[in-house]
């Protein structure tokens, strides 16, 4: 298993695309995504990874142990990861009304 | 005691279109979405084929923001650094009614709600529906938050990201990681692009567009993707569709987006868009290809479900349309509703004409016709063959090498040969692909 696949990519380029968003960011404990990172830890795919088009998912090593790290903040709301992870760590819902990401072109 | 004749939930094109004709045909209607404002919240490549909506909005194409009218459609295969490309002009696309209207979904949505609004539906933004009220096993109207509505139909439009019929039941699928093989993912960046700069370098004139599509054979990995883009006003949609039962652990969608515009041709085409400081915006959203093999429950006691929430989307690997196929579903939901509710029969037994009609007209008996076309749209070669192979085939037949020339299919057959497909492989794939196109 290869644990730490993604910790060379330098997600720069990704994350400043997202600077052109706007978003109404919910509070945390209303976060429309959670996941459970301690089912990621065996993950064998982090297809996750592979899927979210706006780099939202993170597996960085953590106090010498592998983390998932999940941002909701910079979610687009496209339900990708919901049908990646076949391993049940994502329990997905749209944000409240009003809240996430707002396109002005779409 | 009910609050409304119908719940529409979701205004994208196909919640609005069913809101529009209900009211045309006198019934209180309430339109609800999780967008603020409204549009917020839809993303789509950016063409609407056809003339559906002029059934309820005999004007639209006058009066609704639409970028440009598609005057000249491109469809090619893209190697690792080559294009060979079908530059198709059709004349009568350039007169009304037009057939293909470029749009930016956020104002072209809002716009279509406000009609709805100006038609009479009740219409609120910034509400997310979290689930459907139930009654006896029957759907009596939409729960959100702590607050209910209810209505003796409910109309289901949420979206190819459908959490009303999962969360129901309706679908095939108990969850979404079932359905990696009936979803696409669109990821698409809008470039800002001086109005001049496009007509010049597209050789248009006024609102006359360009839309183009690819088949990507320039992705280093298994993935089987396309490409789009489509001329704005001042900006160009560009973006690419990714299989998601082809991606890898290595693989990132986002970084095939970046591999299609920086193909050398691609990269000619947008030209002084590319760049963080032109990018207006970027987006991404789920595509429903598996059609007719996904359909979930399309009616039943008290609702009905259309557009992508009900996988109304016909993709042949070069043509992907969904929203005309969501306005031509609302509109004969809103048909099916207004008759079941002047019969006070808001049950199945009633609402079962809306699949008579979808049967009827194009919607049903495209994604009919059409239901194996994915033997063909998910050939890896496709991919991985072909377009390295078109283009090689031509750039030998083209190319002056001061050599005896060869016949031009004797070229084509030893380049598809070299890239792996020989005479066996194209009949099997042609037999069982090129038929279901």
């Amino acid at each position: 298993m290869k644990k730490f696949r993604d910790m060379e990519e330098d997600t720069g380029p990704i994350k400043n695309k997202l600077g052109v968003l706007t978003y109404k960011t919910d509070s945390e404990e209303n976060a429309h995504i959670v996941v459970d990172g301690t089912i990621c830890e065996t993950c064998p795919h982090h297809l996750c990874i592979s899927g979210c088009p706006v780099r939202c998912f993170n597996f960085f090593e953590i106090d010498g142990k592998p983390t998932m790290v999940f941002q909701y903040e910079d979610c687009v709301e496209c339900g990708t990861c919901d049908i990646m992870c076949d391993q049940g760590a994502v329990s997905w819902n749209f944000p409240r009304g009003s809240f996430g990401v707002a396109y002005e072109e779409g | 005691m009910t609050d409304f004749d119908a719940i529409v939930v979701g205004a994208g094109v196909g919640g609005s279109s069913a809101a529009i004709k209900l009211a045309q045909m006198g019934k209180q209607v309430l339109l609800l979405d999780r967008g603020q404002p409204i549009g917020s919240k839809n993303l789509s490549g950016g063409v609407l084929w056809g003339n559906d909506l002029a059934e309820i909005l005999p004007n639209w194409q006058d009066e609704a923001p639409i970028e440009r009218f598609v005057l000249n459609k491109k469809v090619g295969f893209l190697s690792e650094k080559d294009a060979t490309v079908i530059d198709m002009h059709f004349n009568d696309w350039n007169s009304r009614p037009y057939n293909g209207s470029i749009v930016l979904r956020a104002k072209f949505d809002e716009w279509l709600a406000n009609q709805a609004k100006e038609a009479g539906v009740t219409v609120l933004d910034g509400i997310t529906v979290d689930q459907l009220l139930l009654e006896a096993d029957k759907v009596v109207g939409i729960q959100s938050s702590n607050d209910t509505v209810k209505a003796p139909v409910t109309i289901i439009m949420d979206g190819a990201n459908s959490r009303l019929t999962l969360k129901a039941g309706l679908r095939k699928e108990k969850n979404m990681s079932e359905s990696k093989s009936k979803f696409m993912l669109g990821l698409k960046d809008v470039l800002a692009l001086d109005h001049d700069k496009i007509e010049q370098r597209f050789a248009l004139t006024g609102r006359q567009g360009v839309a183009g599509e690819f088949v990507l054979g320039n992705i280093p990995s298994n993935v089987k993707a396309g490409g789009f883009f489509y001329t704005n006003y001042d900006s160009i949609s560009i973006g690419v569709v990714v299989h998601l039962d082809s991606l890898s652990p290595e693989d990132r969608t986002y970084r095939i987006l970046e591999m299609f515009k920086s193909h050398p041709y691609i990269e000619r085409l947008i030209q002084d868009g590319e760049g963080i400081a032109n990018l207006k915006e970027y987006g991404a959203k789920l595509i429903p290809e598996a059609g007719y093999n996904m359909m979930p429950k399309l009616y039943g006691d008290g609702f009905l479900v259309g557009g992508d929430a009900a996988g109304f989307v016909f993709s042949n690997g070069l043509v992907i349309q969904g929203m005309n196929y969501a306005i031509k579903s609302g509109i004969l939901a809103a048909e099916a509703t207004s008759q079941a509710l002047d019969k006070s029969d808001p049950t199945k037994t009633s609402l079962k004409l809306y699949q008579k009609l979808l049967e009827n007209s194009y919607v049903l008996k495209d994604l009919k016709k059409f239901k194996d076309v994915t033997k063909m749209t998910k050939n890896k070669n496709l991919f991985k063959v072909y377009p390295g192979a078109i283009n090689d085939g031509f750039k030998h037949a083209m190319t002056e090498k001061g050599e005896p020339k060869q016949r031009l299919y004797k070229t084509l057959l030893q380049s598809f040969k070299q890239r792996g497909a020989g005479m066996f492989t194209l009949l099997k794939d042609g037999l069982r692909g090129g038929t279901k196109l």
